[in-house]
């Protein structure tokens, strides 16, 4: 980027010198952005057909002299769309460019550099700032979801600040790691953590998913890059101040499902003589049934968000600066969930002369999380189950109106039985109310790059990124709580425990590079790059947990009880303390080769080598490489083709690695070693214990990928768009080689086996309508994708419980026994035994594999926009298609067996009841339906959701010009997931999980906000 | 031109620098097992890991659980179902006993490859042999353990586990016969025996342990002139505990009549886990109500296996009590892993087995008259099938929730003709709960795990699983 601009800032250095011939009026004017109206400098203003041009200043502001008899103007700004002006007899010309985010004329961010667009010959896809700033959400991987063909993003909590777990491209590995690699201003980072990013500093984000693009990254790049670049300010732009506000409302998304209401409820419990409806005559019913809490709204909450955004560029002769501050606060849908955070930045780029350049970027900050407890899981101290379970028929008030945190004598056995099941949305209602999940992180991400001129062309430098982050986690089990009065134990005299504990993460990354970057007789463009880097990630734990809390102290390790303390002949107090470290590291060198005949054709050659330390000295390093080249047919064979005002056809072959064995960064960091840990052994001596066979034989699975595409934009850059196919496979995958159990392990990591993925993505936008007033846009992307697994280990196949990863078909298809609805002789389920027969005879062995996934075939988006003069009404939306879910916490509400503590749900009304009823559901005597590997809770997921609707308003200029102060107002109003349209019962279908039991489900959230420059 | 040269220079020198620091990462936090028994201490830390891995509990549940001693819990929220439920093929519930069994035996072998590598000093001769001796001796145990449960009988050429003595890797082994596993068994145990005290801690492996395995091996296998001499020994050595001392045993304040128990500790798990939530409290199985009422409330075993406190049989509420906890932790206990009372019974069935009756029934009786602490009747039994079947239900009560009454049953059934008998009229099963195991069901057999079956093509599964 800075190079390119840098060279724009000469060539309109020298084009003010050549302005000395000629002149015979002066017109004058100013450019704006169409997008922000905001003033544009640096832009190119030429005099068609001379040669002869100015510059704007940082105002925006042009000068130029021109032929008394008029002209052509063109102005000419990096991406944005050229213009072509008649000057008539005009002598001031204001121009309104507008940015061309699809078009074939922008500056891409490739692997170590920047490209411009009609030289890339890779699948990049980009996604620009306007398209990520100010959505309220706090995880910038989530922000991303639907903005680009072939990403497939799912969100994996509702918890502000969690991650998503984005797939591009389809699974790459069955073990191994399949989420692609984040890289924030040239800094590899966390892709499991963006909590304490801010992404309003987002400038741009490329996401390379051809090998071509990838490559550079060897030995993390297979499973694509996405490459975050931050804002920067331009030099000479002056100073500019943008402020931001934006305030608004987090709520739940509505259940697509429904419970029993009381009555119905307790007459099941009677019907199966058991929980509070046995025995109990009709009015005793109906008068209990009079109490009908709807838990879901006891338990969910309207949240509030608020978000500050303030920003300062400057750029002077030789230096520009990009400072921000960002506040920003989510409460999350339930009690004690939410995000606070600080956030500050600073880009800065000096050029000391012409030859020495430094620029740095670098963020600091704060962010601070609480939890709901036992999220996602069948703990009774997840909120998300009791919209499920929890019972009708109780109220969750006292009789005062308080809220109850104890629970009822009926819940609780008069007290006896506090922790059982039956009580459970009390225990919930306490544990979220009187404990603490709670952490806070500082992260600091710094990137230095220094570089030098050595000769005409030729620049080396050094590349230093640290990506700092430490987390503090506090676990706090207050004495008074429920959970509490059984920890330590329930026999000890003090109650509750609190846990602290610190990681420290902290990745470096350290590049040196040459880079020789020239053009031969105007046409030849050759760039050469040499690098070598090293990167190191290491995370350290520490940690301790305190029992017997004193309550006037509880918070504090002032509150804990001495470990040396004896009760009942038990030591129970005595505190746990635990440390950890973890390292990986890789070396790499590398080269690039790109070459192009004045951007008309051209490609690119890459050669890189890996060193991981995951793996045995004798098979550390990994060889990637990959070609490509490209054609832009508007140039040459369809230059005379009106309607073609850009084509361009690409081609690329490359390899790339992965070296995370098991998937997480440190997983497997000694795969190659036979392992022992220490523990307490037997009467609480230290032992010795064998944890790990290792391979030395392990070393990369290597991915390798083919893709053929083209850009587009058509019919007066009205329609652009891009189409890509592709091929990828995966050899050497990381698999867990089945050992006979006697050798004492089950399995050992090898690289066995062999995957693909193939399939295509389409983006395409369209400018329906565009006046001086009006403008209209759509566009849309989708992506498909197919995955089928070529070789496995030893067997054909490797069955799990409900899934099953079998040569021929995709990872993650479901593998059940098919349901087949009920028996009217007897109310029995029937399914279909292996053969396609009928039987009643539920068995393992008739499961078959099916032609159903847990990821979509089909992911994509599409938005449209309409403005009219200052007012803007956009939509993005967002779908996957051909998805399937195990819905397990249906199953749950399913299973009469579980009636005695837990709701069910209505589908139970319309069970089997005497012979001859053609019933939707099995005989309510026929529980536990769930815990067998039928389709009977198999649901299809496909979706459409609404995820974001903006409408905007723009203060016109006319009305802003009067006063000086004020550069631009914009107001504005945004909803998130205001609509979704899915057969899925539940909350949210969205997810790649292949079952669903009581997650944290997105939310919705509304915003009004305002922004302001100065 | 000569700076680039120092700019290329300095780049490689730079880099190459890293190249090292790669290669050199070790694990900070674990042990690289090259380095981990250096010294005859080591050893000792490595067989405190085998004494802990080993996991009893893993029997009593299959025993307990797949039994008929228990019933669905009123806090079972999906725990335990499918075993309850008899779903056990080669995916589920076939693994636990077979993976923990194979894990200690490859410890107790890594442990010897080890030992021989080790040149003990004069004074740690003993400490070295103890590791040896009790390395062996688990290497024996851990195996009958998996031959009584995956082997479909225990007559001399049926097929039952491989017999394991050496560190493998990618080795297919075959399964071997009973007869070569119980030769392994009586080797290494006649080895640990050389090695080991005669007796002492009943913490740990000392030569009456190791007859008490002998004695229970000779049962299984028919061989019960053998079976008879080591129980008599054993009992005279241990004697049979009065409803006192018993009662002490279970609650962890004395050691009467227990010849071997595993000490557990607060790190521990916690052996009531089998059946109650340990943590937060609540039964998700309960004692089956036909066991419940078929003992007389006299027995002192009643009060044992029972939770007398908390149980209530009005509330329909009836639960285990064999292990309640010690030193203050709920549900804590030692494991017994033999008892004198075995041995009483192994001399009744021998007995009984040599035609002895007379003399089986004076071994009951004698067991009978110091639980109940009064004189009972003595048993009178006409012919074998009498006989066991009164021994079965004595071990029943006796032996309760420590892992035997699966294997009981199964190496019984074709005596007594009894399979396992769930109540249906006591509520103990019904709906999807099945009440009859027949006598030739595959499931008298766990199945081989479909992991066992994946990682050795030498593996041959039980008879009536599919693969």
């Amino acid at each position: 980027m800075k190079r390119i601009l840098l060279t724009c800032f000469m060539l309109a250095t020298v084009l003010i010198t050549t302005e000395t011939f000629a002149q015979n009026r002066t017109v004058t004017g100013q450019v704006t952005g169409a997008d922000d109206g905001l003033p544009l400098p640096q832009v190119t203003v030429l005099l068609k057909g001379t040669g002869q041009g100015v510059p704007t200043d940082a105002d925006g502001n042009y000068r130029i002299s021109v032929p008394a008899g008029g002209g052509t103007l063109v102005f000419r700004y990096l991406g944005y769309t050229t213009q072509e002006i008649e000057i008539g007899n005009r002598s001031i010309i204001d121009v309104v460019l507008v940015s061309e985010t699809t078009s074939l004329g922008e500056v891409v961010v490739v692997a170590y550099g920047t490209e411009s667009e009609r030289s890339v010959s890779s699948a990049i896809a980009t996604v620009s700032s306007d398209q990520i700033n100010q959505i309220p959400i706090a995880s910038l991987d989530q922000v991303l979801q639907g903005q680009a063909a072939g990403l497939n993003i799912n969100a994996t909590s509702g918890q502000p600040g969690a991650s998503a777990t984005i797939i591009l491209r389809g699974r790459g590995s069955i073990n191994g790691n399949i989420e692609p690699l984040f890289v924030i201003d040239g800094v590899p980072v966390d892709e499991d953590d963006f909590r304490a990013l801010n992404p309003n500093d987002v400038e741009n984000v490329s996401i390379l998913k051809d090998a071509s693009a990838s490559a550079l990254y060897g030995n993390r790049g297979a499973n694509g890059v996405i490459i975050i670049t931050t804002k920067k300010a331009i030099l000479n732009s002056g100073v500019k101040v943008n402020f931001s506000a934006q305030f608004g409302q987090t709520d739940q998304l509505d259940p697509n499902f429904t419970m029993m209401n009381s009555k119905q409820f307790l007459t099941l419990q009677r019907d199966l003589n058991t929980g509070r409806g046995r025995g109990l005559k009709d009015d005793a019913l109906n008068k209990l049934a009079q109490t009908h809490t709807k838990w879901k709204d006891v338990f969910f909450r309207t949240g509030q968000t608020q978000d500050y955004q303030l920003s300062i560029s400057s750029g002077t002769r030789n230096t520009s600066s990009y400072t921000s501050f960002g506040y920003f606060k989510q409460q999350g849908t339930v009690q004690s969930s939410d995000l606070t955070r600080y956030n500050f930045r600073n880009n800065l780029t000096t050029n000391f002369n012409d030859k020495l350049k430094l620029s740095t970027n670098l963020t600091l900050n704060f962010a601070e999380q609480n939890r709901a407890q036992g999220e996602g899981s069948g703990s009774l101290d997840n909120p998300f189950i009791n919209p499920y379970i929890a019972l009708p028929f109780i109220s969750p008030y006292n009789k005062d109106g308080s809220i109850n945190y104890k629970g009822t004598d009926y819940t609780t056995n008069k007290g006896t039985n506090i922790n059982g099941f039956l009580n459970t949305p009390f225990i919930t209602l306490n544990t979220n109310h009187f404990n603490t999940r709670y952490n806070q992180q500082v992260r600091g991400i710094g990137n230095i790059d220094l570089n030098y001129e050595i000769i005409d062309g030729l620049v080396a430098g050094v590349n230093g990124g640290i990506d700092f982050k430490k987390t503090e986690f506090l676990f706090i089990t207050t004495p008074e709580s429920i959970r509490g009065d059984i920890t330590p134990n329930q026999d000890a005299s003090k109650k509750g425990s609190q846990a602290n504990s610190t990681e420290t993460d902290r990745t470096l990354n350290n590049r040196f590079y040459l880079l020789y970057n020239r053009t031969f007789n105007k046409k030849h463009n050759l760039e050469v790059q040499l690098s070598t880097e090293y990167y190191n990630r290491k995370r350290t734990t520490f940690g301790l947990v305190g029992f017997g809390l004193d309550t006037k102290l509880v918070g504090s390790g002032s509150a804990f009880t001495d470990g040396r303390t004896e009760e009942n002949d038990a030591l129970y107090y005595v505190p746990s303390v635990f440390t950890a470290e973890l390292e990986i590291a890789t070396f790499s060198y590398f080269g690039v080769a790109k070459y192009n005949y004045d951007e008309i054709f051209g490609g690119q050659v890459s050669m890189r080598r890996d060193a991981s330390s995951r793996f045995s000295t004798t098979n550390l390093w990994g060889t990637f490489y990959s070609v490509s080249g490209f054609y832009n047919l508007d140039r040459t064979v369809l230059a005379d083709v009106d309607f073609v005002n850009a084509l361009k056809v690409r081609m690329s072959y490359g390899t790339s690695g992965n070296d995370r064995i098991v998937g997480t960064v440190f997983g497997g960091a000694n795969a190659a070693l036979d392992i022992y840990g220490r523990g307490i052994g037997y009467r609480n001596a230290p032992s010795y214990v064998p944890s790990q066979i290792g391979n030395r034989e392990l070393s990369w699975e290597q991915v390798a990928q083919f893709n053929i595409g083209t850009d587009f934009t058509l019919f007066d850059n009205k329609l652009s768009g891009s189409l890509d196919f592709y091929n990828k496979k995966t050899t050497d995958l990381f698999l867990s080689k089945p050992l006979s159990l006697t050798s004492g392990f089950n399995s050992i990591n090898s690289n066995i086996g062999a995957m693909q993925n193939r399939g295509v993505e389409m983006a395409l936008n369209y400018e329906v309508l565009k006046t001086a007033d009006w403008r209209v846009t759509v566009g849309g992307n989708t992506a498909y994708n197919k995955n089928k697994v070529l070789k496995l280990a030893d067997a054909d196949s490797l069955p799990g419980f409900r899934t099953i990863t079998a040569v021929g078909h995709a990872i993650g298809t479901f593998f059940v026994v098919r349901y087949q609805g009920v028996n009217p002789a007897n109310g029995d389920p029937l399914y279909l035994d292996k053969d396609g027969n009928l039987t009643d005879d539920y068995n393992l062995s008739n499961r078959v594999i099916t032609n159903k996934n847990r990821d979509p075939q089909w992911v994509g988006g599409f938005n449209t926009s309409i403005s009219f003069k200052g007012i803007s009404f956009s939509t993005q939306w967002s779908y996957a298609i051909d998805q399937w879910r195990n819905n397990g916490s249906f199953g749950v509400v399913s299973d009469s067996r579980l009636a005695g503590f837990s709701n069910m749900s209505t589908v139970l009304l319309d069970a089997w009841k005497k012979p001859g009823d053609r019933a939707s559901f099995p005989r309510l005597t026929r529980a536990g339906l769930r815990q067998e590997a039928s389709d009977l809770f198999l649901e299809d997921v496909s979706y459409l959701r609404l995820r974001n609707a903006t409408i905007a308003y723009e203060f016109p200029k006319t009305l802003l010009s009067k006063q000086r102060a004020l550069r631009r107002v914009r107001i504005f109003l945004q909803g998130q997931n205001l609509l979704t349209f899915s057969k899925w019962r539940g909350f949210d279908p969205e997810s790649n999980r292949a079952g669903s039991f009581f997650e944290y489900p997105t939310s919705r959230i509304w915003t009004a906000g305002l922004n302001i420059g100065f | 031109m000569k700076k680039i040269f120092i700019y290329i220079i300095a780049l490689t020198i730079l880099a190459t620098s890293c190249i090292d620091k790669v290669e050199e990462i070790a694990p900070v936090d674990v042990l690289d097992a090259r380095n981990v028994f250096t010294s005859v201490a080591d050893l000792e830390t490595g067989i405190n890991g085998v004494y802990d891995t080993y996991n009893q509990p893993n029997l009593i549940r299959h025993s307990s659980i797949f039994g008929d001693d228990t019933r669905i819990g009123g806090d079972n929220g999906g725990q335990g179902i499918p075993l309850h439920n008899w779903i056990v093929d080669p995916g589920s519930n076939s693994q636990q006993i077979w993976g923990n069994c194979y894990y200690v035996i490859t410890m107790a072998n890594k442990i010897l490859e080890a030992a021989e590598k080790i040149k003990p000093k004069k004074e740690e001769q003993e400490k070295y042999n103890v590791v040896v001796g009790e390395a062996l001796a688990w290497r024996a145990f851990a195996h009958l353990v998996l031959m009584s449960f995956y082997s479909p009988e225990y007559k001399a050429n049926t097929m039952a586990v491989p017999y394991i003595k050496t560190v493998i890797v990618f080795e297919q082994p075959k399964r071997n016969t009973v007869a070569e596993v119980a030769a392994g068994i009586k080797a290494d145990l006649d080895e640990a025996e050389k090695l080991l005290p005669t007796d002492g801690d009943v913490g740990r492996f000392n030569d009456d342990v190791l007859n008490a395995i002998r004695a229970r091996l000779a049962l299984y296998t028919g061989d019960y002139a053998t079976a008879l001499s080591l129980a008599e020994k054993l009992v005279a050595k241990y004697p049979l505990a009065n409803q006192v001392s018993l009662r002490k045993t279970f609650q962890d304040t004395g050691d009467a009549e227990v010849i071997w128990k595993l000490t557990k500790t607060q790190n521990d798990g916690r052996v009531s886990g089998v059946w109650y939530f340990t943590g937060t409290g609540g039964a998700f199985f309960e004692m089956s109500r036909g066991f419940f009422e078929s003992m007389d409330k006299d027995d002192i075993r009643y009060k044992i296996n029972v939770d007398i406190k908390n149980t209530s049989d009005a509330k329909n509420e009836l639960f285990i009590g064999k292990y309640l906890g010690k030193d203050g932790i709920q549900y804590l206990n030692d494991i017994k892993m033999f008892r004198s009372a075995e041995m009483q019974l192994i001399i009744a069935e021998a007995k009984a087995q040599n035609s002895d009756f007379a003399g089986a029934a004076a071994a009951i009786d004698r067991l009978r008259d110091l639980r109940f602490g009064a004189d009972q009747p003595a048993p009178v039994y006409a012919n074998l099938a009498q006989a066991t079947e009164d021994i079965v239900k004595e071990r029943r009560v006796e032996l309760a929730y420590e892992g035997h009454r699966f294997i009981d049953l199964k190496r019984t059934r074709d005596i007594t003709k009894k399979g396992l008998v769930r109540d249906k009229g006591k509520k103990d099963c019904g709906g999807a709960t099945p009440c009859n195991l027949d006598l030739s069901d595959r499931r008298w057999t766990i199945a081989i795990p479909i992991a066992e079956m994946n990682g050795n093509k030498n593996m041959v599964q039980n008879p009536g699983y599919k693969k």
